[in-house]
């Protein structure tokens, strides 16, 4: 049998439904939130896990033009590598109509039984028939093609071949098409050799157990044997151990929520205490009743932290499934993104406890000052009554000095700062609010800016691997006999590992020679200065380079080890910002053809056409594939950079558009939180309503009046995030940009987003004001004088 | 029976400290009631009068004396006691009912019994069932204090106040708030509650409610009126007893002492607070007979200021013990006299008496 008490609690939640929604509501929302970050993060981890367990991730993968089969026994057999996997990867390019593009054939040594790079059964034969290949999952829709219809594809020897399209598999070692813009093939080693290429395997995937140190000194010890064998290894990746390809974004979205998470719970934490505090004021006499019955002062303080405590229960009720719901739907669509299988559904205690936690405790907590003012109250004083506390201190200077504004105008401002504390946290919480929202714009825009300037990181419009390097000027004259083409260059494209300090050495990074200060080549740079002519042996590195590599800056001196070769020294002279994926280094081309004994080589040719827009770098593309293949240069892959932008954006989009999402809860929850606030004010003055209805004022009069509070309290919550969102906003777009890209992004203030909060703001306050405004003014004159 | 009395206020103070300086509500202020009165507290706005109601019920603190009922030291309690005490020994009856919105009429009643951990569930409900029944509201016990009238709330506060069986209730304008109906009724149930033996407390200014009162206190100026100077300034209304009671002064006379002397200049009125006074006439022969006797609530000394001239007689104290006299000087007797039609009539008509006699 409930308790009078209980029945107390419940009538006074009842007796104010709309607030007590209201309340429930804006922490529903935080709760959610916390709910959903934490349940995605467990859930993606979970999804991690069982990814890298149906995957084998590697522990070091290393890349070189050759690798005899016979050596593959010998790298199982070197101190430190628990197991070695070989296969053969070839670029090929899809014809498809007049367009090509990118599609990389794996050749798998068999499909089943495989140690290291795992790869799951999708559809189809299983393993494919000879002259069938498998499209990795996320690439069959790409594909456009039925399971059954067939791709024609051009090899690097130039030899085009038609291939059945058998079915799809799972592999969790290589990004997504969608992100990657990439298209995966998987073979059998006969189909790849009736396709012309019967080389042998030219990646080897390593498991070496323990830390990215071990696995490193494995890669070093396997490279130096495949150095001894004449095989040089072009490049050679150790990721960190356990980590995902897609760690960073996925970080970065984890922050992002993160933010979102806490500023919605301090905006109902906010509410809370207004409303309780408005609860214990209005309820004053009731106080002084209890307590002349019998209460004392701790069963006084419960009754409210009860109150606060069902607030949040209700909110509790409503956040629970919702966060486990947007988790996993969050999960799903991410997986699915990266091309992972999302992990199968649970709630996790630890989850559970924390969104209890938030919605249980942090509304008690806020609640608790209210609570002990209420246990206070003496007898006296609620039941006597204190009097009206007239304004005080900025409210009488504003009463007094408001000059000839007019009296409705100077009543507005008096009444809203005579709750000072009240006034206080709903200023807090509009604040957080617009700042957030600001700051969530903010990085939308430094994005887009970004982005905007990694396009100018490219010169060029069209970007063409080469199976194996070539004579550069050969790849040059070739590639300027081509219609469209304006302008060729050939880099040169080497291994390089560094010798650290302590003896050990590094992963092998792309070391990309052009020639110092190319107009076709303008790496963004964070610190330090561009490569000169002159300078010498001098790098710059990208911030992926500092992953491994980190403390490095302008000034040091490294000493790399360039195509297998004894170790030199470099400076670095600058750091620039990671555009491409993965380690990469500059250096000047002649300087590194040198200390890579291949003077005149180069594995990469990049042409600037005449026209810049998409279709025509798509025509010059196809044409010189078509032109380098018939003079026999071996092409791996072909982009465009108008290709590589719209990734970049659909990449960026997928961001931005779940930033925009973002910004539309904190609008709601910040509107939320001061509908629930300044409905507070307006019931809190019935009786004033009452007053001035009875000395005459107009229903237009008091509308007036009580929308000019709100719209002063909205823009000085406007006023007060203003100034924080330009901080925060830089603070979170450079916590973003070191997440997703390595490196801050390039400011950009949204001062669009900025005015737009303020005409959210006002126009919020408008509506939260004048709803409860007319239902004041629906009560008789008699009623509301009699109101308590 | 106890014969302690049930409240005792001894030598209480109060002081407030406000913007225009400090305000004294309560001077000395010393009371006793006794178990099963039902005593009326009357005085004009302003007077102490609600202050003395929250000094006995524990609202507020004395700033000097001390408080006792049913022997607990009220002034010695704690905020956190003082509830729990208040819970159990005293109903509190207020103008305004002040009944919860929020809940039922029923839970109302319950709900002092629940603060103060009284009885089962199930008792608080049946028990709270009965006091609306004798309230004549258990028809109505679902209902919210808003589906109710006035004075059916009060009624309901009534009930209320009597849920922990406590031995004292205590109102502060309990009928202010009611039509002279509904006035009628609570009036009844206080007097019905004193024949159940409860001793009850009321602050009222109505004076239906004040002559169902077996004792009637008036406060003035924050000090209890003496009774027998109510007795004897009885014609006087609130605001002139105020001012005779601001201008008393208390005398002391040793058994035989002269309190006025024949011949001499009027220059007070006096009311005999404690002790007998003779009433001396002077025969021919030069001896000095006592022609009348007078004790505690009689006067003396109205003939001479009233008529003028000197005194016509001689008073002393009589033999048998000192005399208590408060004394009111010339010019406040005067003012008191024009003011007040019905005081000058008594005044004149007991004179008249007394000098035929």
């Amino acid at each position: 049998m409930a308790s009078a008490r209980t029945r107390k609690i419940a009538g006074d939640l009842l007796a104010s439904r709309s607030r007590t929604v209201l309340v429930a509501l804006s922490i529903a929302v935080g709760v959610t939130a916390v709910g959903m970050v934490a349940g995605a993060r467990s859930l993606m981890l979970r999804t991690l896990d069982d990814s890298r367990a149906e995957g084998a991730f590697p522990s070091a993968t290393i890349e070189a033009e050759s690798i005899p089969p016979r050596l593959v026994a010998a790298v199982r057999r070197v101190p430190g590598v628990a197991d070695a996997e070989a296969r053969r990867v070839v670029g090929t390019r899809l014809l498809d109509g007049v367009d090509s593009r990118d599609l990389v054939l794996v050749a798998l040594p068999r499909f089943q039984g495989l140690r290291i790079g795992r790869v799951t059964r999708g559809s189809g034969a299983w393993p494919p028939a000879t002259g069938a290949m498998l499209a990795e999952r996320s690439s069959l829709g790409s594909l456009g093609l039925p399971v059954g219809g067939k791709v024609r594809l051009q090899l690097p020897s130039g030899n085009r071949r038609t291939v059945t399209v058998a079915g799809s598999l799972h592999d969790v070692n290589v990004p997504s098409t969608r992100t990657s813009g990439v298209l995966y093939g998987y073979v059998t080693s006969e189909t790849l050799r009736r396709l012309g290429d019967g080389g042998s395997p030219n990646e080897l995937l390593l498991r070496v157990p323990g830390d990215r140190r071990a696995a490193e000194l494995g890669a070093a010890r396997v490279t130096s044997l495949l150095a001894r064998n004449g095989v040089v290894a072009t490049e050679t990746i150790v990721p960190k151990p356990g980590a995902f390809w897609a760690a960073d974004p996925v970080n970065a979205m984890v922050l992002l929520l993160t933010v979102l998470a806490v500023a919605c719970l301090l905006i109902g934490v906010f509410l809370v205490v207004n409303v309780v505090a408005a609860l214990v004021t209005q309820q004053t006499r009731q106080i002084g009743v209890m307590k002349a019955i019998g209460a004392t002062p701790r069963a006084t303080a419960e009754l409210y932290l009860a109150t606060a405590g069902i607030y949040g229960l209700g909110a509790i009720v409503l956040a629970v499934p919702l966060a486990a719901l947007a988790a996993f739907v969050l999960v799903d669509y991410s997986s699915g993104l990266i091309n992972l299988n999302p992990a199968s559904f649970s709630l996790p205690p630890e989850v559970l406890a924390l969104q209890l936690a938030a919605g249980l405790l942090l509304p008690l907590a806020a609640a608790f000052a209210p609570a002990l003012r209420a246990s206070r109250i003496t007898v006296r004083e609620a039941i006597a009554g204190p009097g009206r506390s007239g304004p005080r201190g900025i409210a009488v200077l504003l009463a007094e000095r408001a000059g000839s504004a007019p009296v409705a105008v100077r009543l507005a401002l008096t009444n809203v700062l005579r709750r000072k504390g009240r006034l206080l946290l709903t200023v807090a919480a509009l604040a957080l609010g617009g700042t957030v929202f600001v700051a969530v714009l903010s990085v939308r825009a430094s994005m887009l800016r970004t982005l905007d300037e990694a396009a100018t990181y490219r010169g060029y419009d069209v970007d063409i691997v080469l199976d194996r390097a070539y004579p550069r000027s050969a790849l040059e004259r070739t590639a300027l006999g081509v219609p469209g083409v304006s302008r060729a260059q050939a880099w040169a494209v080497e291994g390089a590992y560094r010798i650290r300090p302590d003896g050990s050495r590094s992963q092998t990074f792309s070391v990309l020679g052009a020639p110092a200060g190319s107009a076709l080549l303008q790496p963004s740079l964070t610190r330090g200065r561009e490569l000169r002519p002159g300078d010498g042996r001098a790098v710059i590195v990208n911030s992926d380079v500092l992953d491994s590599e980190p403390g490095l800056g302008p000034g040091d001196r490294v000493r790399l080890a360039v195509n297998g070769r004894r170790a030199t020294t470099w400076r670095v002279v600058g750091i620039a910002k990671r555009v491409v994926a993965g380690p990469v280094v500059y250096a000047d081309e002649s300087t590194l053809a040198r200390a890579a004994g291949e003077p005149m080589l180069a594995q990469r040719l990049v042409v600037a056409t005449l026209d810049h827009d998409g279709d025509a770098e798509q025509r010059a593309a196809t044409a010189l594939t078509d032109g380098l293949a018939r003079a026999g240069f071996a092409i791996r892959s072909a982009r465009t950079s108008a290709a590589l932008r719209t990734l970049d954006r659909n990449n960026f989009g997928i961001i931005i558009s779940f930033l925009l999402v973002m910004a539309v809860l904190l609008a709601l929850v910040g509107g939320l939180g001061l509908a629930g606030m300044l409905s507070i004010n307006v019931l809190e003055r019935t009786r004033e309503i009452g007053i001035l209805r009875a000395v005459g004022a107009r229903d237009r009069d008091v509308t007036t009046l009580v929308i000019a509070e709100g719209l002063f309290v909205a823009a000085l919550g406007w006023a007060v995030a203003a100034p924080l969102s330009l901080l925060a906003g830089r603070a979170l777009s450079d916590a973003v940009g070191r997440l997703f890209l390595g490196a801050p992004l390039s400011y950009s203030y949204s001062v669009g987003g900025l005015l737009f909060w303020l005409a959210l703001a006002l126009a919020l306050a408008v509506v939260a004001s004048v709803v409860p405004a007319r239902r004041a003014m629906r009560l008789t004159v008699r009623d509301v004088l009699a109101y308590e | 029976m106890d014969e302690r009395p049930l409240i005792r206020l001894q030598d209480v103070v109060k002081r407030y400290e406000t913007p225009a300086g400090s305000l004294t509500a309560l001077r000395r202020f010393s009371l006793d009631v006794g178990r099963g009165e039902f005593v009326a507290v009357i005085g004009k706005s302003g007077s102490g009068k609600s202050t003395l109601v929250n000094m006995i019920t524990g609202i507020d603190r004395p700033s000097d004396g001390g408080i006792w009922v049913d022997g607990t030291p009220v002034h010695e309690l704690s905020e956190g006691a003082t509830a729990q005490w208040r819970g159990r020994t005293v109903g509190v009856v207020f103008q305004f009912f002040q009944l919860l919105p929020s809940i039922s009429l029923l839970d109302n009643v319950v709900l002092p019994m629940e603060f103060c951990r009284l009885w089962t569930p199930r008792e608080r409900r049946e028990r709270a069932l009965d006091l609306l029944d004798r309230v004549g509201l258990a028809g109505k016990a679902k209902k919210l204090p808003a589906a109710v009238s006035g004075g059916e709330q009060q009624r309901v506060a009534i009930a209320r106040a009597l849920a922990n069986d406590p031995p004292l209730l205590v109102g502060d304008e309990p009928t202010g708030n009611l039509d002279s109906a509904n006035a009628a009724s609570v009036i009844e149930l206080f007097e019905q509650l004193v024949a159940d033996d409860k001793t009850i407390l009321i602050v009222t200014h109505d004076n239906d409610l004040a002559a169902r009162a077996t004792r009637t206190v008036v406060v003035a100026d924050g000090v209890v009126v003496n009774e027998y100077v109510r007795r004897a300034l009885s014609k006087l209304d609130l605001d002139q007893l105020g001012l005779a009671v601001a201008h008393l002064r208390c005398e002391t006379y040793p058994p035989g002492s002269v309190i006025i002397r024949k011949g001499d200049p009027a220059v007070d009125f006096y009311i005999i607070t404690g002790g007998t006074v003779e009433i001396l006439l002077q025969h021919p022969d030069g001896a000095e007979v006592v022609v009348n006797r007078l004790g505690s609530g009689e006067y003396f000394g109205e003939i001479a200021l009233m008529r003028g001239g000197t005194r016509r007689n001689t008073v002393r104290a009589s033999a048998d013990g000192p005399v208590e006299v408060m004394a009111l000087d010339r010019e406040t007797f005067d003012r008191l006299v024009r003011e007040s039609e019905p005081a000058r009539r008594e005044l004149s008509r007991v004179a008249e008496a007394r000098l035929e006699a």
